[in-house]
Formats: structure tokens, sequence, C-alpha cells
């Protein structure tokens, strides 16, 4: 070898360890830009109950009761005190709202579709796990609804092999390799002798909460992983099943000492100095000692003569049905039959008119069929009946074309609407089909694709369906002398309810046919009122007392109020008629509310006295001494004004209902603006899109008094939520690590919508809404 | 050779009770004996006395450095005015004679009001198909010091015995005639019962006691974690080899237990007022002997009928396991008791006494909170037999399966998972099939009723009579007399204890220590092999170490060393900075504390386990300090053993265990050399 080659090894070796080094050191650079994002999602944990424990003094060792947490987050990173769900305090749409950081597009643990019945069934894994095992489920249901919407998750953010993700709500596919190992940890020799020993095994559900923690100490291990998240749901369930302050104890112990290990694990860990740990919870708990939270049934009201006697359909079987049923995971559709039926006896199956979400706790929503629908349907059958007397046929049919005729423009509309959407539907059906995707067990996104081709088919046949009796009811003229002859199911859908009810509607609803029958006026035309039963429900559910109410402390009254979207864009809060406020959003956001009673709907006419402010109103503001009003403001004065969002979240957040006001305004906004579609979809599908969550929408909110639960299929005597209480609100949101102050404690107010921005800033991505992250704000 | 000891000991036992109650039953018919009811001691009422919790504590110095906890019912009657207080349970810790609790242990649990049975209860609960109660049992021996309900120290002992029994049905009883079977099965079963419904007694009792929580109550009350192992011991005594659980799995269970029965009935009070909403019927609450929660009446109300649901009510009145009383033509006519409330303009129930809008009640049910799925239903008012025929209905069965026809979970598994389909079944449709967990509630029952005396006088009377109807043990003994026993118990108990040196009690603790020191860090063979010597030669051979004036020393470390090793091994076992969750100085103190006594222990598991624990704890710790005290505790263990310098504590442990002072001077107090 001739001198100047003799080098070349050196030289060689030397530049590979360059290389080598170049690239770890922007491997580094990259890591540190992708900083690590750890987030524990804690459900139906009360900020107020963790954080009196961690300030509580434990007198055994002088210190915190919770002393991880206190470690970690109060010691060494910020904390949220006043952090609020926003909308309901409902675990599916805050976590959606939490996981995505934009305005919520789902509104219920369960969700119904008024022109199809499709079940949106949020909290149950079953179904998924079995979908996903046969490759024709990819991902939760509320996860295909964001993805749908074009809404990604905070962990979508991530490259897919950068994220470990626990099993929870809002969970993209399953890790088989969880399951199996937990199944292996159930029936492993210790605990197999723990059940002979007679000393009790732990749940399945506990089992996998261990292999989770393991997991997650794994991931932590590993440099290429950037977010990580772990979700419990055993606070929620200890919560809802005991106000025990020991039991509940128990629980957040071990909620510290798993922070405990986790924050040892995250400091052994390559990215110990890159790591963000965030700890969060959707919603709080109506947890009191001492006092008991009682169930009323709505089904019993709603299928009660005096509630409208309707089938009811619920997403779960009614504990006191006592079924075997009622083991059965997959279900999600319920009819209960009314005996009391008026003119729909025996048809539960077909024709449930009231649907019910009472997976709420502390509020219910409530789906009927359009009182109009309910008039056309109770009209054939008059129709359909031989012995008709002529004068009432002619009054009944004419009545009949009157009531189409009334919805003609609107039901022209909505036909010629939904087929140019399924027009473009099955554009892309025949598109996606034409790509020639096939199932494999490996390829998850082309099993998402397959699985959406199947959605949209179920879709198309659904809302073809719907527009077929929509175009059949609008072609039908009543023959005034001669029995129908048509097929009622072919006029009048199954399992459908139509478009929503006004609240004039709601306010004259059409339960059934008069006990005597149809009845015309002096005239030869059908005399409505005599003709039909009527049920005022606002007025019916504000009256509701309950007799077996054993403990003091609660009212007899179950209901508190009700809330529903007026025609004109504005939202209505009804306790009693003396009692109801007005909700008004201009277009800058400004949020005004307005004190009224007897307000009155006829066809779009909204009338109603204004008031001023007093005692007694929904959400009792006026009188709430936690009321927070700038210096010299009268109660009044102020509370009559327009405010932006944050002023109204600074002045009544510490009030008994916290952030009810804006709550409201993000309950019942339209939801349509909310969706922005998948990227390049096209204006026809977004529109598409953007109905199919219209149609999720009920008709109304009912929202239960303090302590009091709807719940039919798990009594939770323990505590419940759902609603606005600030007990139910009031949520945790504590940060520590990378990018965060230390031994901080911010007192000023946000809710659900910061969050998700915020940590995506601090991870060093682009946040969804960067006017929400209050990082900076806040913290410095 | 352990099989062949079990059965040996197995037979013996069976030889010496049960074959004798056998044949003995076959023979003989036996009368049922009434059980004569002894009054209630009673003096005057003092506000004190009202104003003082219903449960409470009172302790009882024992010789050689103990003490008796018992637990009482105060019968105070606000209504009859009338003070009375019961004692229930008795638990003796030993304490060493000293005010350090790191050395205490919980030894024996006396159910004062057990009483046992006679030999004719015996014989006729051998009899297959004798569903009553038929005598008030034994009368309490003055002198005789009661037998324990469980000894704290050997929780594994009921382990042997029950297994012996098993495999002495199995193997020698099954095979034979039908008679034999049917006879030994039906004694067991009873036997079995009769305990449980005991151990339920115990435990009901226990839930309701107060703890110490280092207030007023101070050591006269065992603490939480106390009380929740012996409720635990006495539940795991129902499972065969609920023994084997460990003292830290026994204590979370007793913790876990209490609430998940907690849980349980305020779902079912809640499942019972929905029901009754649903029904029209009125619910209400009641407390049985200070018992809040705990059960709840279900009133018929005449003349006022309330609005039903328009959904199916079938299944409702199935939960209730009562019939619809619109339905009911005997209440047409009723007879029973009725009683006259008020309403509010609700319609809701108001208290006793208060005005409203007057309505006629009948009773219609009782129901207790306490069975794990749904109310159990414990008295209908209106049917006297139903409840006892649904359990007699149930025992028949039972009987007739296992000891007529002699089916066997082996060889008939069919049978059994048939059964056990029908009853899932029957379980999901709202029925109770669950026959042990009904007796639980019913144990419960029958006691606190007897302890009451707040009830209206006519409704606890119309409830009693039908429970007294649901007693189908033969070995069983009405409420009333039990507690009228226990006053007699307690006074043998305690006068023994303030006997002396003649205290059969201090001596046997004395035995018992002695077997503790022997088996202080013994191996689980060791373990093992020790017991099956003990059974094999019928408790002849025990294995204790000598009788020592250094003994309570020697247990004083140990139990230290115990006490001290569990509180690092939870450390270690978090495997997390152990300077987060307790100050350094606690954690140093127990470090140092093993590593002046560890030495000393000549057992070489316990030093080794200190040994790693500490170089463990050193492994998890981020304080320097903690870190120094680690390496030198280390290295001292494993230097290997060195003479236990205990001249100095000897003189300071036999002053005090000669005085008989239950409460003596702490150690720390003391000088030292």
């Amino acid at each position: 070898m001739s001198r100047p080659f003799r080098f070349f090894p050196f030289l060689f070796l030397a530049l590979m360890l360059a290389a080598q080094s170049s690239t770890q050191l922007s491997q580094r650079e990259s890591n540190r830009h992708d900083r690590r994002l750890l987030v524990i999602k804690v459900d139906g944990l009360n900020a107020d109950l963790l954080y009196d424990a961690m300030a509580e003094i434990d007198p055994a060792t002088s210190k915190s009761r919770l002393p991880w947490l206190t470690h970690v987050f109060s010691d060494n990173g910020t904390i949220f005190k006043n952090f609020y769900t926003r909308g309901i305090s409902l675990s599916a749409p805050s976590w959606s709202m939490l996981d995505t950081g934009r305005h919520g597009v789902i509104r219920g643990n369960v969700e119904f579709d008024r022109y199809t019945g499709h079940t949106y069934d949020y909290l149950n894994f079953f179904p998924f796990y079995i979908g996903y095992a046969r490759h024709r489920q990819m991902d939760m249901p509320a996860v295909e609804v964001l993805d749908r919407a074009g809404i990604p998750l905070v962990s979508d953010r991530f490259p897919p092999q950068q994220v470990f993700q626990s099993p929870q709500l809002f969970q993209r596919g399953v890790d088989w390799r969880n399951l199996e190992h937990a199944l292996q940890r159930h029936f492993s020799e210790k605990t197999i002798m723990s059940m002979i020993e007679g000393s009790g095994t732990p749940s399945f559900d506990e089992t996998l909460l261990s292999q989770t923690e393991a997991d997650v100490e794994t991931a932590l291990r590993q440099p290429e992983i950037f977010y990580i998240d772990y979700f419990t749901g055993d606070i929620d369930h200890e919560g809802h099943a005991t106000n025990d302050p020991a039991a509940l104890m128990i629980q957040l112990k071990r909620l510290d000492a798993f922070v405990g290990r986790i924050w040892t694990a995250v400091q052994s860990s390559p990215l110990a100095q890159d790591t963000t740990m965030v700890m969060v919870s959707d919603h709080g708990m109506n947890n009191v000692p001492g006092i008991h939270s009682q169930g009323f049934s709505l089904p019993d009201l709603f299928s009660s003569p005096q509630g409208g006697a309707h089938h009811v359909i619920t997403d779960r079987h009614q504990l006191s049905d006592y079924k075997l049923a009622g083991l059965n995971p997959l279900v999600s559709r319920v009819p209960t039959e009314s005996t009391a039926s008026f003119y729909l006896k025996g048809e539960a199956s077909r024709y449930p008119t009231a649907w019910l979400d009472v997976d709420g706790n502390e509020r219910a929503s409530v789906w009927l069929r359009n009182s109009d629908l309910n008039i056309i349907h109770i009209l054939l059958l008059q129709l359909a009946n031989k012995d008709l007397t002529p004068p009432i046929r002619k009054a009944a049919a004419a009545f009949l074309d009157a009531t189409i005729d009334r919805h003609r423009a609107l039901w022209t509309a909505t036909a010629n609407g939904l087929e140019e959407e399924m027009h473009a539907l099955s554009h892309r059906i025949d598109e996606r089909k034409a790509a020639g995707i096939h199932r494999k067990t490996s390829d998850k996104q082309a099993n998402r694709l397959l699985e959406e081709l199947d959605e949209w088919e179920r879709e198309e046949n659904e809302y073809s369906s719907y527009i077929a009796h929509l175009r059949a009811l609008l072609a039908f003229r009543a023959d005034p002398e001669h029995p129908l002859k048509e097929k009622i199911s072919d006029l009048v859908p199954e399992l459908v309810l139509g478009d929503r009810n006004t609240a004039g509607q709601l306010q004259h609803y059409v339960s059934g046919p008069a006990e005597n029958g149809l009845a015309v006026d002096g005239g030869d035309r059908l005399d409505e009122e005599r003709s039909f039963r009527h049920v005022d429900y606002f007025s019916l559910l504000a009256a509701q007392r309950v007799r077996n109410n054993p403990q003091t402390a609660m009212s007899p009254r179950p209901i508190d109020f009700t809330a529903m979207a007026l025609s004109n864009g504005d939202y209505w809060l009804y306790a009693n008629e003396e009692s109801q406020l007005l909700v008004h959003v201009s277009d800058d956001g400004q949020i005004s509310v307005q004190p009224i009673r007897k307000l009155t709907d006829r066809d779009g006419d909204l009338r109603y006295d204004a008031q001023s402010w007093h005692d007694g109103l929904p959400l009792h503001l006026f009188e709430d001494r936690a009321l927070h009003l700038p210096q010299g403001a009268d109660r009044a004065a102020w509370l009559s004004q327009p405010h932006n969002e944050r002023e109204w979240m600074d002045a009544i957040h510490q009030t008994q209902y916290s952030n009810g006001v804006i709550g409201i305004t993000e309950l019942l906004s339209p939801i349509g603006p909310n969706v922005p579609g998948p990227p390049g979809i096209s204006p026809v599908l977004l529109r598409y899109e953007r109905r199919r969550r219209e149609l999720v929408q009920p008709d109304f909110e009912i929202f239960a008094a303090d302590h009091w639960n709807f719940n039919v299929r798990n009594f939770n005597p323990g505590g419940n939520h759902g609603s606005f209480f600030r007990i139910s609100t009031h949520s945790v949101w504590m940060m520590a690590g990378l990018g965060v102050p230390v031994h901080q404690v911010i007192q000023e107010p946000y809710d659900t919508l910061n969050f998700a921005s915020t940590i995506l800033s601090v991870a060093g991505r682009t946040p969804p809404m960067p006017d929400r992250v209050v990082i900076q704000a806040a913290m410095h | 050779m352990a099989g062949t000891g079990l059965i040996a000991a197995s037979r013996w036992w069976f030889t010496r009770k049960t074959v004798a109650c056998v044949a003995i039953a076959s023979g003989l018919v036996c009368a049922p004996v009434g059980g004569a009811d002894l009054p209630v001691r009673t003096s005057v009422p003092t506000v004190q006395g009202i104003l003082q919790p219903k449960y409470f504590w009172r302790t009882t110095g024992v010789q050689a450095g103990a003490e008796i906890l018992t637990l009482f019912c105060r019968l105070d009657a606000s209504k009859s005015g009338d003070e009375r207080e019961a004692p229930l349970v008795a638990i003796l810790r030993d304490s060493l004679g000293d005010n350090d609790t790191s050395n205490d242990r919980l030894r024996y649990v006396w159910l004062l009001s057990y009483v046992h049975p006679t030999w004719r209860q015996e014989a006729l609960s051998a009899v297959p198909f004798v569903y009553w109660r038929s005598g008030g049992g034994q009368k309490p021996a003055d002198t005789k010091l009661p037998k324990p309900l469980i000894d704290l120290s050997q929780p594994s002992g009921p382990l042997f015995s029950s297994v012996g029994h098993q495999i002495v049905q199995w193997s020698l009883l099954d095979p034979t005639l039908m008679p034999v079977r049917a006879s030994s099965r039906t004694y067991r079963t009873n036997e079995l019962d009769d305990e449980r419904l005991h151990l339920e007694e115990a435990i009901g009792y226990l839930r309701e006691a107060p703890v110490s929580t280092g207030g007023f109550l101070g050591a006269a009350a065992p603490t939480r974690a106390e009380l929740n192992t012996v409720i635990a011991r006495l539940s795991l005594r129902t499972h065969m080899l609920g023994g084997l659980v460990s003292e830290q799995q026994a204590e979370k269970m007793g913790e876990a237990d209490g609430f998940a029965q907690e849980i349980t009935r305020n779902r079912n009070m809640e499942t019972l007022r929905v029901c009754a909403e649903k029904t029209g019927l009125i619910f209400e609450p009641i407390d049985v002997a200070g018992h809040v929660g705990e059960y709840a009446v279900l009133w018929y109300p005449l003349d006022h009928k309330f609005e039903r649901p328009s959904s199916p009510l079938n299944t409702v009145w199935k939960v209730l396991t009562i019939k619809d009383p619109e339905q009911d033509p005997r209440l047409k006519g009723w007879r029973g008791p009725r009683f006259e409330r008020a309403l509010d303009s609700n319609g809701s129930l108001l208290p006793t006494g208060a005005a409203g809008e007057p309505v006629q009640l009948i009773p219609l049910a009782v129901y207790g909170m306490s069975y794990p799925t749904k109310p159990l239903l414990l008295a209908d008012f209106r049917d006297t037999h139903r409840v006892r025929q649904r359990e007699m209905a149930q025992r028949m069965i039972d009987d007739t399966a296992t000891g007529i026809l002699g089916l066997s979970h082996f060889t008939n598994w069919y049978f059994f998972v048939g059964e056990a389909i029908y009853d899932f079944v029957r379980s999901h449709r709202g029925t109770a099939v669950n026959r042990l967990a009904r007796m639980d509630s019913y144990s419960q029952f029958r006691v606190e009723l007897a302890l009451d005396h707040d009830l209206d006088p006519t409704l606890r009377q119309v409830m009693q009579r039908r429970v007294a109807s649901m007693a189908l043990n033969p070995l069983e003994v009405a409420p009333a007399r039990e507690i009228a026993v226990a006053d007699a118990r307690y006074a043998a108990l305690t006068s023994d204890a303030e006997a002396g040196p003649a205290s059969k009690l201090a001596k046997r603790l004395q035995q018992d220590r002695r077997i503790e020191l022997a088996e202080y860090g013994n191996t689980e063979r060791r373990q093992v092999s020790d017991e099956v010597f003990h059974r094999a030669t019928f408790g002849i051979y025990t294995r204790r170490v000598k009788e020592s004036d250094l003994n309570p020393v020697i247990l004083d470390r140990d139990r230290r060393i115990d006490y001290n090793l569990a509180f690092l091994d939870g450390l270690v076992k978090a495997g997390t900075d152990p300077e987060v969750s307790y100050p350094v100085a606690r954690i140093r103190d127990s470090v140092n504390t093993i590593a002046e006594l560890a030495p000393g222990v000549m057992v070489n598991n316990i030093r080794e386990h200190a040994a790693n624990t500490i170089e463990a704890l050193k492994g998890i710790s981020n304080d320097g300090t903690l870190q120094a005290d680690c390496t030198r505790a280390a290295e001292g263990i494993k230097a290997g053993r060195q003479l236990l310098n205990i001249d100095a504590s000897l003189s300071f442990v036999n002053t005090n265990i000669a005085s008989g002072s239950t409460r003596p001077v702490a150690k720390g107090s003391e000088p030292t050399k």
C-alpha cells in the first residue's frame, strides 16, 4: 500500500464517526423539537376532592396525604386550580374536546340519527373489540365520528409509530398484546391462589389497568415514542358507587402511587429532560358525603299517559327489567313498550316515539318524534278505519293534506339536498370500490377505508329510504271518501323521528288521538284541540315530584330545568312558567342572558314577557354569593349586559352552576360550523357530514336537580355528573416537566378548550386553536 | 405422611363428635326443646349514657401483659327508659405490657353471645330434613373460660380440620350406606351454617364498632387496620383455604369488603326505593339497633292509590318477592297491624308523629340491603311461611342431591353445571339464589332485631315472629337467649382475666407466645411439617420454645423487627423515592431499629430478608443520610449474628409483667443502663 493510501482506513473511520455523530446530533435536535408528552387521563376526578386531599397533611407521615401528586405537580409543576368542563360534564363530549382542542361535535354519551334511527354508542367497548377482531371496525365510534368530521386527535399530531395509546373512549385500534398480557396476569398463579383462598381476585379491569401501566413504563423506555397516554376510569366508577370519603381516598392513594411510579420511570427514561407530564380529568363528580344520589325514571314518565304514552328507546336495558338480555353487551337500542300507548299498541319495535340518552346521569337528552309526524300517523290510521263517518273522514283527509303541505317546502328541500348528497356519496362509494382495497390484518389504513365504505353504503341505503318516504308523503293526497289503501309504513318510516320539534310543538305535542276520537268544528274542519291529546313537556317536567324521597336534604322535585335551542338561534332555559332564561350569542361572540317568563312559540313567532333578575331563575346566578363581578357593578345590570366568554368565566366560575352560561352555548350551538371536514372534501359531502351531525341533535335537554339522576341501567347512589353544577364540572389539569414552570398555581379559570392547544404548544406542535393556548399567558 | 396424618386427625374428630351424633340421631327421636329467653340486666339511664355512642369498647387488663377489648352495645331505649349494655365481642390484644404499639398482636376473638348447642341439638342436627330450631343451648359455666371463635395467631389452623372433614366425608362416609352419608352431610351442613351464622354475627357487630383514631378512645379501641384484619380473618373462616391469606392481604381485604358492602347496601337501597316508586308503595329505611342504611320497610297505603308507570311491572314484583297488594284479597280483610302515619303534600311519608295528611299503612315487607345483587326479602307480613318455605325448599333439594342421592361434584358434574346455569338465569331475572349470602343477611337481622329497642314495639314483635320462623338449623339458638348468655360469658372471661396467676387465659397466652417464638422466621416447609406433626399427634405435639425469662424480650424484639421490616418492605415494593412519602427520620428510625435488633436474630431468613430490604431501600433512596444508614445497617446484619444485649431491658420487662399492669410505663421512658 502506497503512503497516501495508508491513511484511507483512518479517514474512512473518521468520516463514519463524524457522520454518526452528526446523525445523533440531528436526532437529538429532532427529539428536542419533538418533546415527549405523557398524558394521564383520569375519568371523573373531581378537582376539589383531589386538591383538598393534596393539601391535607397526614398526621402519620407529616406529609401530604397524596405525597407524589404534591411532589410532582405542586412542588415541581403547575396546577390549574380552576379548570372546568365546557358544555355538559359528560365523558364522551368532554373527552372529545380534550382530545382534539376543538369545539364539540359529540354532545352525549349516545346519539340517535333522527332520519335513520342509527345509534352512536360512544361508551360501549364490546362491539368495537369484536369489530376490530373481525377487521370490520378499526377505531372506537367516537374516533370514527371525529375522523368523518375531519377533526384530528392530539395523538394524531404525532406519527403512529411515535404514539402509545392506552385503551380509552377515543381509542384508535386495539393492541392485542396488552389484552393478552392482561389475561395472563388475570389468570396468573397468584390470582388463582387468591381466588382459592377466598381473598378476592382483582377485576379484569384492574388487571388491564396494571398491564397498561406496565406498557406505559415500557413505552417510556423507548426513545422513539413521543406521545404516551394512560386512561383510567376507576375513580369515576368508584365515585358513582360510593360517596364515602375513605373509599374515594383509597382510589386517590392508588392514583398517587401510580404517579409516583410513572414519575420515577420518567426520571430514569432516556427522554427524562424532554418530557412533559400532564394529568387531566374530563369532569368532576357530585359526591357529597351523607347524601345519596337518587334516580328518577324518565322512561316511566314518557311511557305514562300524561308523558305521551310513548314507546321509549334507551341505549341499554333498564335494570328494573331484570332480563337476561340485559347481559348482552352488544345492545345499543332497547325499546320499552308503553301499555298505555294511544295509537301504537304493540308497535314498540317499529314505532318508538321517544328516544332517550339517560346515560347522562344528571342530564338526559330527549329525541321525540316530530309532532306533525304523529299527526300524520294518527290520521293515516284513522283514515284506514272503514267505520269513520264521512264528515270526519273528509275533515281528517283535509287536515292531513294541510299538515303535509305545511312541511312541503322544507321536506322538498331536504329530499333534494339529501339526494344530491347521496349522489355524491354514491360516487365516492364507486371510487372507493374501484380502488381495489382488500382487507388485511396488518394494514389498518386499508381496513379503515373499507370500514368507511361499509358505513357509506349503510348510510346510502338508510337515507335513501328516508328520502323515498318523504317523496311518498309529498306525493300523497288523502282520499276524503274512501278508506286508506296505501301501506302506512310506506308513508311513515319506521324507527325514524323526522325533523326536530320546535318549542311550540313541544309545548303542544300531539301524543295521540283524543279519547273520543277525531272531532270536527262547527264547519267541516277537523277540530285540532278536540281531536288530539296534547302534552306540554316543559310544564310536565317542571311539575314532577317524587313521593319516595327519604332524604330530607333533597328536593322532591327531581328536575331542575330544561333547555333547548329556539328557532331564532337563542337558547331557552325553562325552570317553570315564571322562571326562564334566554341566552343569546352575538356574531362577535358576546353572550347575553335575559330573564323572561311565559315564552310561547306559535309557528316560529316567539313571544315572552321580559322580567327583572330575581331568585329562582335557572342557573341561580342572581342569588349566588359566589358570583364575582367587577368592583362596584350592580348584579342585575351586569347580568343583563352582553359580555365576552372571558368576562362571563371570571364572574361565574365559582357559582353553583360554574360556567353554565358558556356551557349552554357550547351544548346547544349549531354543530355544523364545528365540522371542518377532512382535507379535500367536496362542498356537497361537507354539507352531508354537517347534516349528519345536526341530525343527531336532540329536541331538548333535561337537567336533574341536585343529587338526582336519570340512570336506569345502573343506579349510582354514590354520585353523578352531567350537569353544570360546579362540583360536576370542576376538573383536574396539572402539568410538570419540560416547559412547565415549577410551584405554580394558576387561579384564572379555564375550560376544556384550552387543554389540547396548550399541551400541544408545550410539546412544540401546532395548536388547533392558538388563541386558547394559556401556557404563556397564565404561567408567566 | 401428611395426608395420612390429616385423615387420622379427621377420623378422630369424627369419631368423637360426628359419628356419635349420627348414631344417636339414627336411633333417637328428639323432641324440640324451647329456649327460654332470659331477662336482660337493666339499670337507670343516665344523660351521659344517652349521649354516648351505641357501640363502645371496654378494656380489661390481663396478667402477662395483655388486655381484653370488649365491644358493648348500649341498649338504651329512649322510648322505654331502660339502659342496658350487652357485651358482644371480645378481642385479646397481646401488648407485652407496654405502650409500644409496634409489638402488639391481636390474638383471640370471642363471640360472647355464642351458645354451645346441647347434645340433643347436635343429635337432631344430624337428622336429614329436620328444619327447625330445637333448643336453647347449653348453660354457660361460670368458671369455664369461653372458647375463642377464632385464634388470629393461627389463621391456618381450621384449614387442616376443614380439609380433613372433606377427605373423611368423601373417602369414608360417602361410600357407605345412604343413612350415614345423609346424616353426616346434614350434620356437617348444619354445623357449617351455625358457624357461619356466628361468624357473620361477629362481623356485623365489628362493622359497627368504633375505632381508635388517637383521640379519646385511645388504646381502648382497636385501630381501623386491626379491626379490618379481624373482620377479614372472620370472613375468611368461611373459605376452606382462607387461613392461607397473609396478614397484609387480610387487612386490605377487610377494608375492601367494608367498602364493597357499603356500595351494595346503597345500591340495593336505591333499587328498593325505585321499585317502591314504580309500584305505588311507600318506602321507609329503618334503623335497627343503630344500624343505619341496612333495612327498609315497604308500606301499603290504604285509601291512597298512587299512579304506576305504563310499562309492565312483573319483573319489579319478582325483585320485591312479594305479591301485588292491589291484587291481594288478603288485604281487604286485613287483620294484621296497621299504623297511623301522615303524608306531606307530595305524598311523601312524614316521620312518626309529624302532622300531615293522615294515612293508614299496612307493612308489607322488610328488606335487608347486604345481599349482593338485590334487596333481600327478610319478612313478608302477609305470609308468615313464605320466606321459610323458600329456604326449606332449597335446603331440601341440596340435602336430597348430596345426602340422599349422593350426587358428587366429580362424578355427577353435569347436575351441578345444570344447577349453576339455572341459578345464573334465575339470578339475572331477579331471584336471590345464593343461600349462604341469604343466610348472612338473616344472621345479621336476627341479632340486630334482638338488640333493638327503638323500633315501634308492635312492628318489632311482628318482625321477630317472622324472623324466628326462618330458623332452620337445629343448632341455632334464639337471639334473645344469646344476648342473655353473653353477660355470663363476659363475666367468666373478665373474672378469669382478673384471677391473677391462676388465670387460664394468661397461661394459654404464655403457651401461645412460646409457639410464636418457635415459629418465628420458619420456612413454609417447616411450618407445614410442624402443623402436620401437631395434627398427626392429635395436638399432643406442639412446637414451642422452652419457658424462659428471656422470652418476652425476644418476642418484643421479633415483633418490632417484623413491624419495621413490614414498613420498609412496603417502601421497597412501591419502588419509588421513599423520602417523598415519609419523613427521612421515620425511615431512618426503622432502618436503625432493624440494624440494632436483627443481628441478634438466630434465624437466617430474617437476617437475609432484613439485609436485602435495606439494600433495596438504599437503591431507591435519594437521601445521603438514609443511604449511609442503610449501608451501615446492611453491613452490620451481614456481619453475622451478634449477641443480644438483653441485660438492660430484662429487669424492666419482668417488673412490668409481675406487676400485672395492663398499661405499664413505656419502655422509652425507663432509665437505661
